[in-house]
């Protein structure tokens, strides 16, 4: 037994040109696989994590009926207990409240329907990366509190620009109709121009003096330390405030699991259809290999070796390559997207485009670790069953007929 | 001794001052001209587009500016509409349906009945006395009147679009003949002028307003003054919204 | 002469021969079922946002789009109708009418979008049937409203429940009207939910004083047709001062954008597989070629000149790869409308459907995927020829005979 082993793992070797061929067409495979992979995801997470330090935050609280129509009156139940609870809570990195107003923004030009955010700008700052997208003007600084931001889009729509006043108006607790004047001071670009387009953010305490009373709060974004603890987080929130509507940023925006998870279903089926690539490779190169050895194959059978170990043999021979391929493609595959991981792949090139999804231009490619071991079982699975087709070949030789041919 | 002929200078100086009129002055008086505590009239309004044009017959009473009911009695199918402002809400009383139709304020900055006008712009109380800060840039002439031309910038806390007005009030009866009106780029948005200048009772008053949006050409909402009463006494059920559908 | 040898060599080693066809033959397959995989997935995703809001291709009054009020509506006359339906690879048409209006009852109201349909023809672009949640559908004679669940739950409407429409109809008239409820939807947006109301267009007509007129023609195409190329058909046909056309690119350029990124990474994709198949041709080849040697030495030493031989190989290839590149165009077909569409597993299935998408991925059956890919893989395999030519060019057949 010992010794089909060490004359398998000879054969190997004696046809360098050979051996080389399928290694490295499976190391590419297996590398190219799992890189794109892990490159797909990256583009994803981007798509994900703007959205999420743009609009959606980890999580997001309001009173249940809030969401409905906006309406003034709906603010967020308990309001003191949940502040408390969220400052004590050692997995809520910041937290921002707001005041969340609908109504429509006009100017000498035209109107349009809007949602008016007040919010404390300071905080804000730990939530949302609004204040880095500006690209007119700046963001909220002291000064007049009658200050607002505004996306490019609406910017663009009513004509607007930094140093305008926006005339806003909305329907207070009464139902009565209240009107406010705001002053541009910085437009900013999301990457999602129907944000861009029906946001305005407005400054906290300058809203409060139109309410006449503070503490009037209508949402409630926040971060965790770490987005996956964000489920427990939402799962706690609830279980002490079940008064109130608490939503993780998968719930606000299904779209992006949406993609996630079509993204997952179908870098499966492209793996899969590579390990048929590759095996269907492996196993021509090696039936081919037979025919070429056909000679020594004979004599080798004629001096004893029988169809069992023939068989072991060729099979041995296809798993060794494996053996030597797979772990070497994973861990290549590792060590480039853990690299690009940390450094991060320049897309400037593609700059142009990604910059419609606010993305900035570096990927950071990632992979789970699941999808790591799937793929490399797969694929010792794969290579196993291409073993046997070649061995299996071989069977067929007469050792007679095979010693003879050239 | 030139400085002799100072003091009569000086003295004559004071004299005009006390004589002349304040910008705000002026606006006080254009303003009440059309307050007054109650008003009647019969309107005819004529929505003038490139493709088409309409005209409707309404018959308004107000209460200073908190109340008024507008009642339209041309054309046909609308006959019968009533729209009732009450401080800051908008009633619509639609006769086929038999129903009084409350106005959100989303629909505020919609047009009304197809002029050239919002429903907003009805119901806000922007005046042009509180609202701006005034300013006599010159005289000049209009339908052979002599007016001044005033200046009107909005407060920093002012709700109102505008970057600024131009109006020009005549000498003699206050009347506000033209006003333009002006973003904050200082470009002109639109434009209101007021001819057919006729008495009303004991006001003279232009008894056609033009208002036109500039932005689209050959677009213009005229509205004439058929008949027009000050200080009348209208029954308090007229603002009250059981009694619309019984207006005529 | 020679390719009746490259012919008879071939069909002496019956298994050496089929290995190489096969190695070319898998490799045509699996790139046309990854790109009829990427392919069917865009054209999925395409028709289920097309298909439920906008349609391929709509047909407007010039100038409708920019400001979509009812006086920008245009009166159809049956003429262009028949012109435009047949406008190759145009299936079918539908009119709506549309316009934003308030929507009352006692103390509320709010603001919606009232759309007028033709039930009939509305179910060849959507299914209406998987948006009915409560009550029936319009049907052509229905004088009652579909609404969204968010504009039924906002005003707290059962079916038969009045609402009240009040609005700017066309050339300034007043647009008043009150209709029963006969059916809640779930457009699976929430947006959509609080803002859509929809009756027959004869009813919106009247409701707007339109009589005749629509503000959308929507064009539904046949499938696997371009709506580019209808498109341009359409341009050129009409008088563009007064309509305008669009495609949903132009309607909704965020979906073509997100495509266009993805399609990037579908091609890398593409690339990738393309060199592993290459490999495994190449493997093959090279045994071939190690295997052949010993037969190139005697030929070349018994005086066939190599450039003869070179000429023989090369023809021994171009059969070989045609034979492999056919086959694997042909087998494609079947099997991708075998396998179309993929199932997605149930968990996955749920949230799709959530959002208004059908949980499949069809596989694109278009002719073009597979004659492309083939001609590509032919070419591949030419190239990969070269290698058995330099070998037979630096052959020694002494030293190719010793075994």
């Amino acid at each position: 037994m010992r010794q089909i082993i060490k004359i398998a793992w000879r054969n190997v070797w004696r046809n360098k040109l050979r051996s080389f061929i399928v290694i490295a067409s499976m190391v590419l495979g297996l590398w190219s696989g799992l890189f794109s992979a892990s490159m797909m995801f990256a583009l994803n997470n981007q798509r994900i994590n703007s959205a999420i330090k743009s609009q959606l935050s980890h999580m997001q609280i309001h009173h249940p009926s809030f969401q409905d129509n906006y309406d003034v009156k709906y603010q967020i139940n308990s309001l003191n207990e949940v502040l408390k609870a969220l400052d004590t809570n050692k997995k809520v990195n910041s937290y921002s409240t707001r005041i969340v107003l609908s109504g429509m923004a006009s100017t000498a030009r035209g109107a349009t329907g809007v949602k008016l955010i007040g919010t404390d700008y300071v905080n804000e700052k730990n939530i949302t990366d609004i204040h880095s997208s500006i690209v007119k003007g700046t963001y909220f600084s002291g000064g007049t509190s009658r200050q607002a931001v505004i996306g490019q889009e609406l910017a663009e729509k009513l004509k607007l620009d930094i140093k305008k006043s926006i005339y806003l108006t909305f329907v207070n607790e009464n139902g009565a109709q209240e009107r406010l004047k705001l002053k541009v001071v910085g437009i900013f670009k999301s990457g999602n121009s129907m944000f861009d387009g029906s946001n305005i953010f407005a400054q906290k305490n300058y809203l409060d003096k139109v309410f006449g009373k503070e503490g009037v709060i209508h949402e409630i974004a926040l971060v965790c330390n770490d987005v996956a603890q964000a489920k427990e987080l939402k799962d706690e929130l609830l279980v002490a405030f079940p008064n109130n509507k608490i939503e993780l940023w998968s719930e606000i925006s299904p779209e992006l699991g949406y993609a996630n998870e079509m993204l997952s279903i179908f870098l499966y089926i492209f793996m899969i259809i590579i390990l048929i690539a590759l095996s269907f490779g492996i196993i021509n190169t090696m039936l081919m290999a037979i025919l070429e050895r056909k000679r020594e194959l004979g004599v080798l059978m004629s001096v004893g070796l029988n169809k069992p170990k023939l068989f072991l043999m060729i099979a041995l021979e296809t798993l060794f390559i494996s053996l030597v391929s797979v772990p070497l493609g994973v861990f290549i595959s590792y060590m480039s997207i853990s690299y690009f991981g940390d450094v991060g792949i320049d897309l400037s090139m593609v700059e142009k485009g990604l910059e419609q999804f606010g993305m900035g231009t570096r990927l950071y490619t990632e992979l789970y670790l699941d999808y790591y071991i799937n793929i490399t079982l797969l694929t010792f699975l794969l290579t196993f069953i291409s073993s046997l087709f070649p061995a299996r070949r071989a069977l067929k030789l007469e050792p007679a007929v095979a010693v003879r041919s050239i | 001794m030139k400085n002799i002929y100072l003091i009569p200078v000086l003295l004559l100086f004071t004299f005009c001052s006390l004589y002349s009129q304040t910008a705000i002055e002026i606006i006080e008086k254009a303003d009440n001209k059309l307050r007054g505590s109650s008003s009647y009239s019969e309107v005819e309004i004529t929505i003038v587009r490139p493709k088409w044009k309409k005209k409707m017959i309404l018959k308004n009473w107000s209460i200073g500016s908190e109340f008024s009911s507008t009642l339209v009695t041309s054309p046909a199918k609308e006959k019968g509409t009533v729209f009732l402002k009450r401080n800051n809400e908008i009633w619509n009383y639609l006769p086929s349906l038999e129903r009084t139709v409350k106005f959100p304020p989303s629909m505020m900055t919609q047009s009304w009945m197809g002029t050239d006008f919002t429903t907003d712009d009805l119901v806000k109380q922007s005046s042009t006395v509180t609202d701006y800060i005034h300013e006599i840039l010159a005289e000049e002439t209009i339908e052979s009147l002599p007016c001044w031309k005033l200046e009107l910038i909005p407060k920093e806390e002012a709700t109102v679009v505008w970057g600024k007005l131009v109006i020009w009030v005549d000498k003699k009866d206050y009347m506000q003949l033209r006003t333009e009106f002006y973003d904050e780029d200082e470009e002109l948005v639109n434009l209101m002028i007021g001819s057919n200048i006729k008495t009303f009772g004991d006001k003279k008053l232009p008894s056609k307003l033009e208002f036109i949006p500039l932005e689209n050409e050959g677009q213009k909402t005229v509205i004439d003054y058929d008949v027009w009463k000050f200080n009348i006494k209208i029954p308090e059920n007229y603002f009250k919204t059981q009694y619309l559908s019984r207006l005529k | 002469m020679l390719i009746k040898l490259a012919w008879r060599n071939i069909w002496r080693n019956k298994k050496r021969s089929l290995i190489t066809i096969s190695a070319i033959f898998i490799a045509v397959f699996l790139c046309v079922l990854l790109r009829a995989l990427q392919l069917g997935l865009y054209d999925n995703m395409i028709n289920n946002v097309v298909g439920s809001y906008s349609g391929y291709i709509q047909i407007h009054s010039k100038g409708f789009w920019d400001e979509q009020i009812v006086d920008n509506s245009f009166s159809l006359d049956k003429d262009f109708l028949n012109e435009i339906e047949n406008i190759d690879g145009v299936s079918n048409t539908l009119k709506r009418i549309q316009s934003g209006s308030l929507a009352s009852l006692s103390d509320l109201s709010k603001f919606v979008f009232v759309t007028g349909i033709e039930p009939s023809k509305e179910s060849s672009l959507t299914n209406w049937k998987k948006r009915l949640i409560n009550g029936q559908l319009l049907t052509e004679e229905s004088r009652s409203l579909n609404i969204g669940k968010g504009v039924a739950k906002y005003f707290d409407l059962k079916i038969g429940d009045t609402l009240v429409l009040l609005g700017q109809g066309y050339h300034g008239m007043q647009a008043v009207g009150a209709y029963p409820v006969s059916g809640i939807l779930d457009l699976k947006n929430p947006t959509l939910n609080k803002i859509s109301v929809f009756m027959t267009l004869p009813q919106a007509q009247d409701f707007l004083s339109a009589q005749n007129m629509i503000t959308h023609l929507i064009l539904n195409k046949q499938e696997n047709k371009d709506e580019d190329a209808i498109a341009l058909n359409i341009k050129n046909l009409i008088n563009d001062e007064v309509y305008e056309v669009m495609t949903w690119r132009e309607m909704i350029p965020e979906l073509e954008q997100t495509i266009k990124a993805d399609s990037a990474g579908g091609l890398i994709m593409v690339f990738i597989l393309y060199m592993i198949v290459t490999f495994g041709i190449f493997g093959t080849v090279l045994m071939m070629t190690q295997e052949r040697k010993y037969e190139f030495g005697v030929l070349v030493s018994i005086g066939m000149k190599k450039i003869r031989l070179i000429k023989t190989m090369i023809y021994e290839t171009i059969l070989l790869a045609s034979v492999g590149a056919i086959l694997g165009i042909a087998l494609s077909r079947p099997v991708i409308i075998f396998l179309s569409p993929i199932k997605f597993p149930e968990e996955q299935a749920q949230m799709f459907e959530n959002l208004g998408f059908e949980a499949v991925i069809p596989l694109m059956n278009t002719y073009d995927i597979p004659l492309t890919h083939g001609f590509i893989i032919f070419f591949i395999s030419l190239i990969v020829c070269l290698y058995p030519l330099s070998v037979i060019l630096k052959l020694d057949p002494i030293k190719a005979m010793k075994i």
